[in-house]
């Protein structure tokens, strides 16, 4: 395969996992290519988290396998993968540029520190202690750092969540610009966001995959009575066929 | 600057940025001293008197007759101890009322105590059924607080050592900040070892203030060789305590819960571990597990180091021994129970 060309990025195979009785994934098979930026949407308790813990390699799978970068991640490729949390450490007494070293460090990126403000635009907060930053700093120092050491992949967990409109656009810039060079996999919430950045899409409800392919694919499989001009978010309700009610989703052949 | 480095700094800046984490880790420790001190100035209050038989250099039968005569007074407790320096560091910290040793003409007795048993030592004396001469040593004023001091060393060790590394490392975990780290290229042992390094750093910190502040106001019999002993001592019961502490940590989640488990471990230990009375005081089971603990070693080093003016290894070879095994004991279990996340 030549430089350039999409290539298998994350692959999974019958991805199962259960906590007790709980099945939190069940049979999660799909194929991500790269470069570029896959969106994983659902709604809450769909499994997307968990599917982000054992693709990280933070927790090992009931049943089945994945591979990164096309092969058994045996062991655990850190040095290709960065990781930004649904929930990221808030340490107290630490600062923005502290924090940046500390990552900067592990990976033994000179220049890092100087690195990863600019990306995140925050020089000028480099002494503010990390839990003083506001949500849209804080969230371009988290994605800054899980990139510092210019990794293949990197898995997103939510990180626009509960942020304003204006710095959910800049982190948006952010994304889009990092997913020209590497594969981010993303989920999120976020239907418009997912139509804005995602060129591939995974729609994942219950634990289960309703669908994944590229954006186009996914759009133009909805039918034409189901469109509403509405892109991502039409595939979304045709392919995961929910509704919701009282903030919970509901399978349509389920709801009463 | 490496991982380890910048993990070193980032831990000890956090201690220091934090008021209430350096009040009470350098700051408390001299403060209980000033106030133990004080209250104890004027000797042990929990016992009987204790006359100190030394009884090293071989059986004597004067002493054996009144260590006999003895047994038969309420009002004193008899020991015996195994050697004269240390026999005459419990005089000195007032641990001990009176020290019973055999005259060099192997018939009588010398009868020694300080000056404040003057008439005690007279009466005692006059009980014995041998010939006993008296001697009156003048101790230092603040005998007693010698004798707490390594007390109050190992207690501020060991909440420093199980609190300083328990603590944070539930909140590290509670936080996300460890499940953070596992998805990075971190060495386990690198992470443990800067953590250890950091409050280790800080301890020794504090092993100093406190040795400053007894040996200036309280004035502390201390040596170049028997403050180095201290400093070694005091590096393996932070090391001890640290890994306990990880370990801790790594069997309970939740940073609160933590803190509450380690008080209650904490009270026990303080009472066990002969900081503020002899464990011959406790019951015989109670003294038997106290015997075992790492601070009760620990104690007794810096002890024998500081009051009875031992400083060759050989004599300290064992207690030295038993902390470092105390000390790899809870290192290994802690590297073993160590995880990055639940």
């Amino acid at each position: 395969m030549t430089e350039g060309q999409p290539r298998e990025i994350v692959a999974a195979v019958g991805l199962t996992k259960r906590f007790g009785d709980t099945v939190a994934l069940d049979d999660v098979s799909f194929v991500v290519e790269g470069p570029g930026l896959c969106a994983v949407l659902g709604p809450n308790g769909a499994g997307k988290t968990t599917l982000l813990d054992l693709l990280e390699g933070l927790a090992e799978p009931t049943r089945g396998a994945y591979r990164l970068f096309g092969k058994e991640p045996r062991p655990y490729p850190r040095r290709r993968v960065g990781v930004v949390m649904q929930k990221e450490a808030q340490i107290e007494r630490v600062t923005a540029r502290e924090y940046a070293e500390l990552f900067s460090a592990i990976y033994g990126v000179r220049g890092g520190p100087l690195r990863i403000l600019a990306r995140a635009r925050l020089e000028h907060r480099a002494e503010t202690a990390v839990t003083r930053l506001s949500g849209g700093e804080a969230a371009r120092l988290f994605i800054a750092t899980a990139v510092v050491h210019d990794p293949t992949l990197v898995f997103l967990d939510e990180p626009t969540a509960h942020l304003d409109p204006e710095n959910k656009r800049i982190v948006g810039e952010m994304l889009r610009e990092l997913a020209a060079e590497r594969t981010l996999f993303m989920t999120t919430h976020d239907l418009r966001e997912a139509d804005a950045l995602a060129d591939r899409l995974l729609f994942l409800v219950g634990g289960r995959v309703r669908a994944s392919g590229t954006k186009d694919e996914l759009v133009q499989a909805v039918p034409a009575a189901e469109r509403r001009g509405l892109g991502v978010e039409d595939a979304f309700f045709h392919f995961c066929a929910i509704e919701i009610r009282e903030g919970q989703a509901i399978g349509r052949g389920e709801a009463t | 600057m490496s991982a380890f480095l910048v993990l070193v700094r980032m831990r000890l800046l956090d201690t220091l940025r934090n008021r209430s984490s350096v009040g009470f880790t350098l700051v408390f420790p001299v403060v209980l001293l000033a106030v133990l001190g004080l209250v104890f100035m004027n000797g042990h209050p929990f016992e009987r008197r204790y006359v100190a038989v030394v009884s090293a250099g071989g059986e004597s039968a004067a002493i054996e007759r009144c260590v006999a005569e003895l047994g038969a007074f309420e009002e004193v407790r008899v020991g015996r101890e195994q050697t004269e320096a240390e026999a005459l560091g419990k005089l000195r910290a007032r641990m001990a009322s009176a020290v019973l040793s055999a005259a060099p003409d192997g018939g009588s007795v010398v009868l020694r105590v300080g000056t404040r048993d003057r008439i005690f030592g007279g009466g005692l004396a006059a009980a014995l059924p041998v010939p006993a001469r008296l001697d009156v040593a003048q101790g230092p004023a603040w005998g007693y607080v010698h004798y707490l001091f390594p007390g109050i060393l190992a207690f501020s060790v060991l909440a420093s050592g199980l609190f300083g590394m328990g603590y944070p490392m539930a909140l590290f975990r509670q936080n996300f900040f460890l499940k953070k780290l596992a998805t990075t290229p971190l060495p386990k042992g690198i992470f443990i070892a800067a953590n250890v390094a950091a409050r280790s750093s800080i301890v020794l910190v504090q092993v100093v203030l406190l040795v400053g502040a007894a040996r200036l106001f309280f004035d502390l019999p201390l040596s170049f060789v028997s403050f180095g002993w201290l400093l070694v001592i005091s590096m393996l019961g932070v090391i001890t305590f640290l890994g306990a502490g990880f370990a801790l940590a790594a069997a309970i989640d939740n940073a609160e819960l933590l803190v509450d488990v380690i008080s209650a471990i904490n009270m026990p230990i303080v009472f066990l571990s002969e900081m503020f009375f002899p464990l011959e005081s406790l019951p015989r089971v109670l003294s038997t597990v106290g015997a075992w603990l790492p601070t009760t070693e620990m104690v007794r080093l810096s002890r024998a180091v500081l009051l009875y003016g031992v400083t060759d290894v050989a004599s300290l070879a064992g207690g030295l021994g038993m902390m470092a095994l105390w000390a790899v004991a809870t290192f290994t279990i802690s590297l073993m129970t160590f995880k990055w996340h639940a």
